[in-house]
């Protein structure tokens, strides 16, 4: 199989990072971290270390404002810190056979663009200087990067994004359950999938987290096929994780397939809603930054 | 099952189109990658049996109808399992009815008649469709239905030379006898493999009607559990059938003096579904034309035409009445013509014989003076005598004997009565005021020169007198011009006391009595009956004035006497005028006994006849009367007699059934056993499927139709669910 994978460029294509840039990432959950800042934290008050500054975005608290500089240079500036946040996210990103599915109308397979969302998000937690992790997951963890909040830790998530499909059926639940014993400290766990899995397996996993009080992100990546079943005159289709071939007249069973898959994204859905899960469907047929910037806008609303 | 067309059948092949196409499709069907297969073979699973099931159904649907469509072209025959069907070894024995009418002749101008094409048909059937070992019989079908080929014949050749040579009559149709003769010969040959074909104009009015009805179709039916019957229509198209037509009613009298002028009444019909502006015109011995009268004839509609030419020269003379229909396109040409044969004499010799005792009757005076009004008008030359003197006198000298006066008669007076009656003779009789009823009754009885029984004398008083009914005279009495009282009121006159007459009931031609005219009280005033080749009348009243003021009025008594005399006196000459059918009779003299008599037709073939010496005398008969036209008998010493035959007026309406199969079916013919056809082609199919049996690329084609119906819908139902 071709290596899949994901140039610099794409991944963090400026444009796109710098609309993201403009809305903030804020964890669900009260952080533990001891850096006051962006991050609304219980520790707020605790002495830290000045490092750098950048400008003011509608949002920022006022208070954090250097009025030095203003005074100085007639413009606003945020003065950061060293320890601002300590929210350590995990990107799990599935590279299971069937991710690689890749729509005649799409423009990237669904690892494509899964590897591009989780790098745009990757790139703005970095820059906010939160700890980003990354654990590229089929039948069980094949890689796992720690989470780090180095600048240049970015390049090496984006290096690890490009890894070889691993040719398995994917075991999120498994991996969800590695995960939350790895992740020790409060964190935010971003899941990347297609999902085509055992759902009870998924929403346990994600139970697992949730219990151990992690954020937990879904990101849903279905291809518009997927979603309409578009096909018209007779097709094979061939499992892409060693399913049996089918012929079929799709037409005569469309009807039956878009029941089956709504029912699953519901089954999802529900699971998500239940257990205070964001559930984010991202098609391949949209852009990347309009889902993203969609869902981190409503996040913003619900002050999150 | 056997094929007309089994090369098709090699393109049945073309069935297997579909299941290539569903393989081919299957083969080279896109290939897609698929990462949601968990829930198509969730979906699949679930209608995996049903879309098998429907799939192949489709399948099996398309190559249905290719099939069945193949199949029709290659033109299937089902042969009948219940009916043995004659193949290679069976024999069929064929009876073919010619319909040889004269509506047969209908013809579009340019192009075949149906006659025409009726012997085509035959020919085809005699020389190609029936095979060596088949044999056949041909009847005609003309009214009097004759066998043309009496069969079964094997030889098919000679058959059909002989309907070559077969001209058509001027016959009517008649279904009834010819299906008679059919179920006739069918019974009588009994032949395992019958067929019955008849080619006809499929012409409505000879079908029976009535109380005929009854029989026909139990006639029809028998036929058809005989043989398969195959109904070829040889006739035009309903909408192409205009006829015009004139038919000559019987002259009121034949027999002319050149004072007395003819009565050629003609009927004019539009037999057309159009409006037709007719002109008819009359010529006599040959002439040009004359006497231009002007009709405007609404659609299937007639009129009458009245004549009255005079003939002042003696001898026979042969006329015709002819129409044209100006823009109309007659098809049947033949009954444009009319023709009619009227003998004129100088004068008609008539013996008026007064019975009664002298001076008790003035009888003769009143006769006198109707016969001899004046000097210049001479149709009759009277003879007056006064009592039975004619046992001397030869009677056969007059035309007509008047006796009146009657009170009584001799047995031998009656006796030589009834003999030159029987020899043709015209015999009126007037009663006397004092008639012995029994004696009269007795004597004129027993030489059946009786019209009607004389009951008795009925009296009554001047108030109450009786008159006669003109409305009693029937269309086809010799009296019928006094039914139009407008010319002549035969009612003026009243009657005290007259004869009660009780007409015979004997209904046999010879003895055959009509009751002419009635009085007004219901009770016959002058009944005629036939006697051999001669007529008796019987008046109710006497020919004086004692009992009734009849021969006061002239205008009344002297038109009445002279047509009764007029159709007297043609006695056997009575029947020049005939429709075709009718026999020639002759009364001959004794010299002419067992002489070869010769007839020459209008087609001037000449036929040669023996006449016979009977109870009446030396007569003569004709029977071969199917041509209208002029007929020449000759009679040996330089004698000739004309004749006419006029065309029936029935087979001018050339009508057809609008829909025979269901006639015939309605009439009893099994469904299955007939078949209808209206070409030579037809023809040919239908003795292949009389041959091997039902053709099934109707049926075939309908299945396609049908399957075509469902075939799209399933198509769209499983492909778009």
């Amino acid at each position: 199989m071709e290596t899949k994978s994901v140039s610099t460029q794409t991944a963090a294509d400026p444009q796109t990072l710098a609309r993201i840039s403009k809305l903030e990432l804020r964890a669900r959950t009260v952080m533990e971290g001891l850096i006051s800042g962006m991050h609304r934290s219980p520790h707020r008050g605790s002495s830290v270390e000045f490092a750098q500054h950048r400008d003011y975005v509608p949002g920022d608290e006022i208070r954090h404002i250097d009025w030095k500089v203003y005074a100085r240079s007639d413009r606003f500036h945020i003065k950061q810190f060293e320890e601002e946040t300590n929210l350590k996210a995990i990107l799990l990103l599935d590279i299971s056979t069937s991710m690689e599915y890749k729509g005649q109308t799409s423009a990237l397979s669904k690892r494509e663009y899964a590897s591009v969302s989780a790098a745009a998000i990757a790139s703005l937690l970095l820059r906010q200087r939160d700890s980003v992790g990354l654990a590229l997951f089929s039948q069980n963890i094949q890689r796992y990067i720690p989470p780090s909040s180095a600048p240049s830790h970015l390049r090496i998530l984006l290096d690890a994004m490009g890894m070889e499909s691993s040719g398995t059926k994917s075991g999120i639940g498994e991996t969800l359950h590695d995960i939350a014993e790895r992740m020790k400290r409060r964190g935010i766990a971003l899941l990347f999938s297609d999902l085509f899995t055992d759902i009870d397996q998924l929403l346990r996993g994600m139970r697992h987290l949730k219990h151990k009080r992690h954020e937990v992100i879904l990101f849903h990546v279905l291809d518009a096929d997927e979603i309409t079943f578009p096909f018209k005159n007779a097709t094979r289709f061939e499992g892409l994780e060693d399913e049996e071939a089918l012929t079929i007249e799709p037409n005569a069973i469309r009807k039956q397939y878009l029941e089956a898959f709504s029912e699953f994204v519901k089954q999802v859905e529900k699971g998500c809603r239940e257990m205070g899960a964001d559930y984010v469907q991202l098609r391949t047929d949209l852009p990347v930054d309009t889902t993203l910037s969609k869902y981190l806008a409503s996040r913003s609303a619900q002050g999150k | 099952m056997s094929f007309l067309n089994p090369l098709f059948l090699g393109a049945l092949a073309l069935a297997l189109i579909p299941l290539l196409i569903h393989l081919l499709r299957r083969r080279k069907l896109p290939v897609v990658k698929w990462a949601a297969m968990e829930f198509l073979l969730q979906s699949q699973r679930k209608q995996r049996r049903r879309i098998q099931i429907e799939e192949w159904l489709l399948l099996f649907i398309r190559m249905l109808i290719i099939s069945c469509i193949v199949l029709a072209l290659s033109r299937p025959l089902l042969k009948s399992i219940v009916v043995h069907i004659p193949g290679q070894n069976g024999r069929v024995y064929a009876v073919i009815v010619l319909d040889n009418s004269l509506s047969m002749s209908q013809r579009l101008p340019g192009s075949k008649s149906a006659w025409d094409r009726a012997k085509a048909d035959t020919h085809q059937l005699l020389t190609r469709l029936l095979q060596q070992g088949d044999s056949v019989s041909i009847l005609l079908m003309n009214g009097s239905t004759v066998n043309l080929v009496e069969g079964p014949s094997f030889d098919l050749n000679a058959a059909s030379r002989k309907v070559a040579n077969t001209n058509l009559s001027d016959g009517s149709t008649d279904y009834l006898t010819a299906a008679r003769m059919v179920l006739n010969r069918l019974q009588k040959v009994n032949a395992p493999y019958p067929e019955v074909f008849w080619i006809s104009d499929d012409q409505r009015v000879g079908w029976p009607q009535d109380k005929n009805l009854r029989a026909s179709n139990g006639i029809w039916k028998r036929i058809s559990k005989i043989a398969p019957i195959t109904w070829v229509s040889a006739g035009l198209q309903p909408a192409d059938r205009n006829n015009i037509a004139v038919h000559l009613q019987s002259p009121d009298r034949e027999l002319v003096t050149p004072d007395l002028p003819a009565h050629i009444q003609a009927t004019v019909s539009n037999f057309s579904p159009r409006a037709a502006n007719i002109v008819a015109e009359m010529s006599i011995d040959g002439g040009t034309p004359a006497q231009p009268q002007q009709i405007h004839l609404d659609p299937y509609s007639s009129s009458n035409l009245l004549f009255t030419p005079y003939f002042p020269t003696p001898g026979e003379h042969t006329g015709a009445i002819s129409v044209s229909s100006g823009a109309l396109i007659d098809v049947l040409a033949k009954d444009n013509t009319a023709d009619f044969v009227i003998k004129s004499e100088d004068h008609i010799p008539v013996l008026v014989d007064d019975l009664s005792a002298a001076g008790t009757s003035n009888a003769s005076f009143w006769l006198a003076a109707a016969l001899q009004p004046d000097s210049h008008i001479h149709i009759f030359s009277p003879h007056f005598l006064a009592g039975t003197q004619y046992n001397s006198t030869p009677l056969s000298r007059y035309a007509t004997v008047i006796l009146t006066g009657v009170n009584s008669i001799s047995p031998s007076e009656a006796a030589a009565l009834a003999t030159y009656t029987r020899m043709g003779g015209g015999v009126l009789i007037f009663p006397g005021a004092h008639p012995n009823l029994p004696e009269l009754n007795s004597v004129l009885n027993a030489n059946d020169i009786l019209p009607a029984r004389l009951s008795n004398i009925q009296q009554l008083s001047s108030d109450s007198a009786v008159t006669l009914d003109s409305g009693s005279i029937t269309s086809s009495s010799p009296l019928a011009l006094f039914k139009d009282t407008s010319q002549v009121d035969i009612g003026s006159s009243h009657f005290s006391h007259y004869i009660r007459m009780v007409p015979s009931t004997d209904s046999s031609p010879s003895g055959q009595t009509i009751t002419l005219v009635k009085f007004s009280s219901g009770y016959p005033a002058l009944v005629e009956t036939r006697v051999g080749l001669g007529k008796v009348m019987f008046f109710a009243s006497t020919a004086d004035t004692s009992w009734n003021d009849l021969p006061k009025h002239a205008a009344t008594w002297l038109p009445l006497l002279y047509q009764i005399l007029a159709d007297l006196s043609s006695g056997a000459d009575s029947h020049r005028n005939l429709q075709i059918g009718d026999p020639i009779q002759l009364s001959l003299p004794l010299a002419a006994s067992g002489r070869k008599i010769s007839v020459t037709l209008p087609n001037n073939q000449v036929i040669t006849s023996n006449s016979v010496l009977g109870p009446n005398g030396v007569s003569f008969q004709f029977n071969d009367t199917l041509q209208a036209g002029i007929y020449h008998v000759h009679i040996p010493g330089g004698a000739s007699e004309t004749f006419c035959v006029n065309l029936p007026l029935q087979e001018s309406d050339l009508k057809p059934f609008t829909d025979i199969r269901t006639k015939l079916i309605t009439a009893g013919v099994t469904p299955s056993k007939l078949t209808t056809v209206s070409t030579e082609k037809e023809l040919a199919q239908a003795v292949k499927h009389e041959r091997y049996g039902q053709e099934l690329w109707r049926t075939l084609i309908l299945i396609a139709i049908l399957l075509l119906f469902i075939e799209s819908p399933l198509a769209r139902y499983i492909g778009r669910r």
